[in-house]
């Protein structure tokens, strides 16, 4: 029963952030003299009018549910991995080549094979700045900020070199073979199989943090890699696999954006669903299960910046906006939970 | 003492919830007394003494500050009645020096600082205390016994008569508290009254005039240092007698389970800590290594650990090959069990529950494990039964290391290192800052795996603790053995050897490299 309370309520703290964000971005749209309901109804409609903007909202969330399951597996095990961004983009890459290349393939085959090679690509890229800091002390965060912009230039080269489809103006690569492209699950829906996928992948990230002693070994390097360290587990070797999964995870999400959405390679072919990840996954406080949750609202908010530019005039940077309240007041519950932390501890220890 | 009582508390009743930290408590202090409060962790020392400073409220009772009866909200409100609290974790910042700390946030510095004038103040109190802490000097360059006397300082020229330490001496070397303690009885000498918070009896009988036992929340008693003696003192305080005498039997001992070669292990700053150093531990035996801290013994416990590289020389356990590149997890299999110097920080995982703690290093074992998944139960029962036999007061398998008391943390370590039961058993400081209770279990625990058959290595600074445990005791130097003799050597032979004097052939050996 505890349990059920405690779960509870690390379910009510986000659902009330979002609601006091909302109230605020509320506030600032009547204040600067838009027309709140009608930009807001925009919004709820562009997810929820028909079935078909629905399965738009949940494509738009697939990526980010990737990306998001990725940095939160690597906030566990206190690897931060910023640089989901560059590992999407390089799974996109990897899986472009396979669906241009093995054309002759089955879709059984192809699809399986594309995402196959999204999660390789992704988890070599990750491997370099988890091995800089598991062997020499480098920090991640700044590696893998930068391999975010090598990824992004290498995506450019691509574009503009091997992969360029010649018959384009735009630099973009050609499209991947029909039997690569990801089956659509509801009729007169663009919806692919990519959300469902990222629901599995995110339940078993969760069975393999709570339930596996591998799990148990990344979640205490991530507290307390000394205590880990002492207590016999390989702290260099769990980093270095937190990273290969986070990035394995970043890179499945490339290859889906690419099988699923887009079909042909551009630069522009993710908007930051890696940096985005970021706040996916500190709104569901580093808990897979519920980066479903986060990333379906952060689907939703992408989805619907455009319908809400039209309907009321709104800037669509505007969901920016309503994303980083969120995130202020996610993380003023976070230092206040620490805070009543500290006065635990005082009353206990004397 | 005048016999003027400047703080008067009566019937005070404070509660956590339904958890009740203070019940009834009664307690004076009196002008010019230093006045002990002893009790074990978790017996409402602090809690009492928060209430007073304001920290937190009491729910029911009185308080009384110079006869007035007050009603405290905040630490600033007891400020201006005069009272001030020296806490246990230093609040200082350590780029700034001596002066700034002191008068930060202090409105009477004025909004323009005249740096020469405060350190002129600071200088003063300083004489007149004899406190020998220079006013610019920058606090993160200050050794920890200074550091504690600028936080008095700071509580003084806030002009506070009262004066409330607590526990002031968990950081501090015996010679630090020497000179902690003669400031103490200046200050009470010229009329300031202290409480002085601690579980240390020694500190209690040595120092204060008038002591108060806090047991479960309730004071047990107050009496006059002079009129009592620490058996009664810790029958008051545990609620039972306790000895920490000698009491181990002479035992043969078997086959030789660890062995140390021509250990060389170099410090944190690149410097040999631990210079060729050879010793057996039989089955059967505790080797106690006795030593001032910082004689490399630290080194020498993470190198057998495994959690330190070794530079030359040897360790072999459990009759294994001679090893030099070892990792923690080669010991951890090979039978060796380790209670680290630092539970925090080496023992436990803080976030973690205490059923997650409790598997620590063994979380691959097929008993954990169904196939790919934990297994849950085993766990869970595992967890359930050694709380039980190991007395770990908690709420519950679930609840979180880090919120345990100190000796509480420490019954973890020893729960899961003695459930694993190794052949070897490191022990390094296993009882500091723990209570007097906490200290008999756990050594205990050592004693009980000596008598069966285990071979016991304590690395301690403490004297009484390696002498009380020990069969044979080694002494460490500089980065070696300046000696080796049997438990019942003379202090003043052991004393000897802590200081180096009586080099053995080892170190002239090595300092002839």
């Amino acid at each position: 029963m505890n349990k059920f309370k405690e779960k509870l309520r690390g379910f009510a703290k986000p659902f009330i952030a979002i609601i006091i964000a909302f109230i605020i971005c509320w506030l600032i749209l009547v204040i600067s003299g838009y027309d709140a309901p009608k930009a807001f109804g925009a919004l709820w409609n562009s997810g929820f009018k028909n079935i078909k903007s629905f399965g738009t909202v949940l494509n738009k969330t697939s990526p980010i549910l990737f990306t998001g399951i990725a940095v939160a597996f690597a906030f566990r095990g206190n690897v931060f991995n910023i640089g989901a961004e560059g590992q999407l983009l390089l799974g996109a890459a990897a899986a472009t080549w396979v669906g241009t290349t093995f054309t002759s393939l089955p879709s059984y085959l192809l699809i399986p094979l594309i995402l196959l090679s999204g999660a390789i690509a992704g988890a070599a890229f990750a491997y370099i700045p988890g091995y800089l800091k598991a062997k020499h002390g480098v920090s991640e965060v700044i590696t893998t900020i930068m391999f975010n912009y090598i990824a992004l230039q290498f995506i450019g080269f691509l574009v503009r070199g091997p992969f360029k489809d010649t018959s384009q103006m735009e630099p973009q690569s050609h499209p991947i073979a029909a039997s690569g492209f990801l089956p659509y699950i509801i009729p007169g829906t663009k919806l692919h199989i990519g959300f469902v996928l990222g629901i599995v992948f995110a339940i078993i990230i969760s069975i393999i943090l709570f339930k596996t002693y591998f799990g148990y070994e990344v979640r205490a390097v991530g507290f307390n890699p000394m205590a880990a360290k002492t207590g016999g587990i390989a702290v260099e070797r769990t980093m270095i696999t937190t990273m290969l999964i986070s990035g394995a995870l970043a890179g499945i999400g490339g290859a889906i954006e690419l099988a699923g959405t887009t079909h042909y390679l551009l630069e522009g072919i993710s908007p930051g669903y890696g940096f985005t990840a970021i706040a996916v996954s500190i709104l569901a406080a580093n808990n897979p299960i519920g980066v479903i949750f986060s990333a379906f609202l952060f689907g939703l908010l992408s989805a619907g910046a455009t319908s809400m530019q039209r309907a009321a005039d709104v800037s669509a940077s505007f969901v920016n906006i309503f994303q980083g309240v969120i995130i202020i007041f996610i993380s003023i519950a976070a230092v206040k939970s620490v805070g009543h932390k500290k006065l635990s501890l005082k009353k206990g220890g004397n | 003492m005048s016999g003027k009582k400047v703080i008067k508390m009566q019937g005070v009743y404070k509660y956590f919830g339904n958890f009740c930290a203070n019940e009834n408590v009664d307690f004076d202090l009196e002008e010019g007394e230093v006045h002990g409060l002893l009790g074990e962790n978790g017996a409402g020392k602090s809690t009492l003494m928060n209430v007073l400073y304001g920290l937190y409220t009491h729910d029911q009772g009185i308080v009384k500050i110079n006869g007035q009866e007050v009603n405290i909200k905040s630490p600033s409100d007891s400020i201006k009645l005069g009272v001030g609290m020296v806490h246990q974790h230093f609040m200082l910042i350590p780029q700034l020096t001596v002066t700034q700390n002191i008068f930060l946030g202090m409105s009477e510095a004025g909004f323009i600082l005249n740096i020469k004038e405060l350190e002129q103040q600071v200088q003063e109190v300083n004489d007149k205390y004899g406190f020998n802490v220079h006013p610019d000097s920058v606090i993160w360059q200050l050794p920890v016994g200074i550091q504690q006397k600028v936080e008095i300082l700071k509580v003084l020229l806030r002009k506070a008569k009262i004066l409330i330490l607590d526990e002031p001496t968990a950081v501090l070397t015996p010679s630090e508290v020497e000179e902690l303690f003669v400031s103490v009885k200046k200050l009470a000498k010229q009329g300031y009254s202290i409480i002085l918070i601690t579980h240390k009896l020694d500190e209690i009988m040595a120092y204060t005039d008038r002591v108060s036992v806090l047991r479960t929340g309730k004071v047990i008693g107050t009496v006059a240092t002079s009129e009592t003696n620490i058996d009664e003192l810790t029958t008051m305080m545990v609620g039972r007698d306790v000895s920490l005498e000698r009491d181990i039997q002479e035992q043969a001992t078997g086959a030789v389970l660890l062995e140390v070669k021509d250990l060389v292990v170099k410090s944190d700053k690149d410097v040999p800590a631990v210079k060729g150093v050879s010793f057996q531990v039989r089955a059967g035996e505790i080797l106690g290594i006795a030593g001032v801290d910082g004689n490399g013994q630290l080194e020498l416990g993470e190198a057998i650990t495994g959690l330190r590289n070794i530079i030359k020389g040897t360790i072999s356990i459990n009759g294994s090959a001679e090893m030099t590149h070892i990792k923690p997890k080669t010991m951890l299999s090979a039978g060796l069990g380790h209670i680290p110097d630092d539970r925090q920080r080496k023992g436990l995982v803080l976030p973690f529950g205490i059923k997650e703690n409790l598997i620590m290093g063994s979380q691959r074992s097929k008993k954990y494990n169904k196939g790919f998944f934990v297994n849950k139960k085993a766990i869970n029962d595992h967890a359930a039964e050694l709380i039980a036999d190991f007395d770990i007061r908690c709420r519950g398998i679930d609840q979180p290391a880090g919120d345990l008391s100190g000796g509480n943390q420490q019954k973890v370590i020893l729960a899961r290192e003695v459930d694993r039961n190794p052949d070897i058993l490191l022990a390094i400081q296993p009882t500091r800052g723990l209570d007097i209770g906490a200290i008999e279990f756990v050594r205990g625990k050592l004693k009980e795996a000596r008598a069966n058959g285990k071979a016991v290595l304590l690395i301690s600074t403490d004297l009484d603790e390696i002498r009380t445990l020990s069969d044979r005791i080694a002494v460490m130097y500089n980065g070696y053995f300046s000696g080796e003799v049997s438990y019942d050597a003379s202090l003043n032979e052991i004393g000897m050897l802590m200081a180096g004097v009586n080099k053995n052939k080892n170190a002239e050996a090595w300092e002839g490299q």
